[in-house]
């Protein structure tokens, strides 16, 4: 009953170098602030709070336990004892989670990109239901966002959509959410009352300050809507889509949701900046020869993460296998959206920890 | 017809598209059926959604004040930037129908002035004043003023007032460190678009004699030493260009991003 649940003699001494590496920084960010240093305080500081939880209840624990004998407290200290043994286990097994190296950017706030995919219009219309998912659930979590660009074709199908969160830790939130999510239903438009299956490509970047990644302007081009003819006072025009390319990539972004130039054109640029970002750091990884992380880029069937199986009302992960009798709730942005994204995180996890 | 049909004929599909979507976003449901007739037969957007988007201001629009148009956006964002937020900016703008150039430039000051930190320790005052001869483009300036989010540190800052810029300039004028002015400036009324010439105000477009002198005038009365117009002609460029260089001036015109001659810029 009283097993102790102490950390290994590895794990502890890796905690005791977190902790003087968290006080150097902290000193260090004192005199000179830095998005960096900030950045690695942000880090470490979950562990070391919990490494001090985790010392006081093992001090906690030595004292209750010179109490046991005690012939009128001892019953009293028993019980506690085994409280405080639950919950020391329950420490440490979060900070050997806390300990497992965690994706970059884990920290930072996130763009999520929307694609239609396998499916025709039918990919384009879920494509648009996932948009509204997103947002819907993140005004529920009461995070920040804004949609920064979404397209159309001249049918009215959603191209493209990127909502911007500014939720500190949303990347490690939502990292999980790339891949391919597939969707099965009956169109409005199918007649014999087929079931279709269709899905769209979902992206998660982490969101790169200007600070951290510069563009240089001169290596883009804008290409906006232009009448001919002398503008000004003479015509009042509403067009105001606006096409950025990054002349040595060709990476093109089209923004044409907003109502004037000058804000399709600030949106466009916010993506391609986290755009360019993140291939700037696969380029590098790369190079170091490390193993590429697997967002997928694809839009092929097989690489689904996710199904949405209307006729059924349910949504199942393949990942953590598990399945949520409520599509429509979660299709409106509901909370329980965080079960599906919750149940894939322990489920990697445990991958993880084998 | 369907609204979507009917605003693809007078817009055709890919801006109707559009259209119908902020409709949708800024109006009551109920309103829209009616937004959507009005705007196929070209009454324009921004009075029936009731704003324009200005830099980062929403501009209020009603009919008795023109349009803010993106050419005047243009460069009124690249005039802010070339002014310096640590000293004490006074603004002029002439002509100022919805206040939109005004009001932007102050603002755009503002958020410089705010990260920047070494204003902590100069602490300039920036001040604005805007004038116009029509009561209702006034009107339109002061509900933005009132309405405006963004402009609330700067409200009582600015002032605006009802007079013609043919005739010297108020008293609280004179001390302006920067003159704007987007003045009407169309020859005839056929050459505007229709949707123009038949919703916009007739004073805000038509050109009067002598203008761009009395611009240029108004400008040399007071204590500025930058100045911005916006034109629709090459040859109103050289007019202005003209007396400022008689004044020892520099002076030279610039063209929009579209290639469009578009604005006369002045320095002393
Ligand atoms: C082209 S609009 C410009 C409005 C605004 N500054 C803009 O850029 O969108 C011209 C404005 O000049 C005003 N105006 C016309 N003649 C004027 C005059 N003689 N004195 C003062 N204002 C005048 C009109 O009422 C109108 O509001």
């Amino acid at each position: 009953m009283f097993r102790n649940y102490a950390l290994t003699k590895a794990m502890t001494s890796k905690l005791s170098s977190l902790e003087s590496e968290y006080k150097t920084i902290s000193n260090e960010f004192n005199d000179n602030y830095s998005i960096d240093l900030e950045k690695k305080l942000a880090r470490i500081r979950p562990i070391i709070t919990k490494y001090n939880e985790y010392k006081n209840t093992e001090t906690e624990i030595s004292e209750l336990k010179s109490l046991t004998l005690d012939p009128e407290l001892g019953n009293e200290a028993k019980k506690e004892l085994s409280d405080s043994s639950e919950n020391l286990k329950k420490l440490e097994q979060e900070i050997k989670y806390l300990l497992i190296p965690k994706s970059e950017n884990y920290e930072s706030s996130c763009m999520i990109e929307i694609r239609p995919g396998i499916g025709g219009s039918e990919a384009q219309l879920f494509a648009s239901d996932l948009l509204k998912m997103y947002q819907n659930f993140c005004s529920n979590k009461k995070w920040a966002h804004e949609t920064l660009v979404s397209s159309y074709n001249t049918t009215g199908g959603l191209i493209e959509a990127n909502i911007l969160i500014k939720e500190p830790s949303s990347f490690g939130y939502f990292q999980h959410e790339a891949g391919v999510h597939r969707v099965q239903r009956i169109p409005a438009t199918e007649v014999k009352g087929r079931v279709h299956t269709s899905t769209a490509a979902v992206v998660v970047l982490p969101e790169i300050s200007e600070e951290e990644f510069t563009i240089d302007m001169r290596e883009l081009r804008f290409d906006v809507m232009r009448a001919s003819g002398s503008g000004g006072q003479h015509v009042n025009t509403t067009e105001s889509a606006v096409r950025v390319v990054h002349l040595p990539t060709n990476t093109i972004v089209t923004c044409q949701d907003e109502r004037s130039q000058h804000q399709n054109k600030a949106r466009a640029l916010k993506v391609l900046q986290t755009r360019l970002a993140e291939r700037d750091r696969l380029e590098k990884q790369l190079k170091t020869q490390q193993a590429r992380t697997s967002q997928v880029n694809t839009t092929d069937r097989s690489d689904r993460i996710r199904t949405y199986n209307y006729p059924q009302n349910r949504i199942t992960d393949h990942r953590s296998n598990v399945s949520l009798h409520h599509l429509s709730e979660v299709m409106e942005g509901g909370l329980k959206l965080s079960e599906i994204i919750e149940s894939v995180d322990s489920a990697l996890k445990n991958a993880y920890q084998g | 017809m369907s609204r979507l049909a009917k605003l693809t004929a007078a817009l055709g599909a890919q801006q109707a598209q559009a259209e119908l979507r902020w409709m949708l976003r800024e109006l009551k449901a109920e309103a829209v059926d009616d937004a959507v007739k009005l705007r196929s037969q070209g009454y324009p957007l921004q009075y029936i959604l009731g704003t324009q988007p200005f830099g980062g201001l929403d501009i209020i629009c009603k009919p008795g004040a023109l349009i803010p148009r993106w050419e005047t956006e243009e460069w009124c964002l690249k005039l802010s930037k070339s002014l310096n937020p640590l000293e004490n900016n006074k603004v002029l703008d002439m002509c100022t129908g919805t206040g939109c150039v005004l009001f932007l430039l102050l603002h755009e000051l503002h958020n410089m002035n705010k990260s920047n930190r070494a204003s902590i320790k100069t602490n300039s005052i920036f001040t604005g004043i805007g004038i116009d001869n029509s009561d209702a483009a006034l009107d339109v300036s002061r509900q933005n003023l009132n309405q405006l989010p963004a402009l609330e540190p700067l409200r009582s800052r600015i002032e605006l007032l009802n007079h013609d810029i043919h005739k010297p300039l108020p008293a609280s004028a004179l001390s302006s460190t920067v003159v704007t002015a987007n003045p009407p400036y169309i020859y005839s009324l056929n050459e505007a678009d229709s949707s123009v010439s038949e919703h916009e105000p007739r004073n805000a477009l038509l050109h009067q004699p002598r203008i761009y002198e009395d611009l240029v005038h108004r400008t040399l009365e007071t204590s500025a030493t930058k100045a911005v117009f916006e034109v629709g002609y090459l040859n109103q460029i050289d007019t202005c260009v003209d007396i400022f260089h008689k004044h020892k001036w520099r002076a030279w015109g610039e063209k929009d991003s579209n290639d469009n001659w578009r604005t006369v810029w002045a320095e002393k």
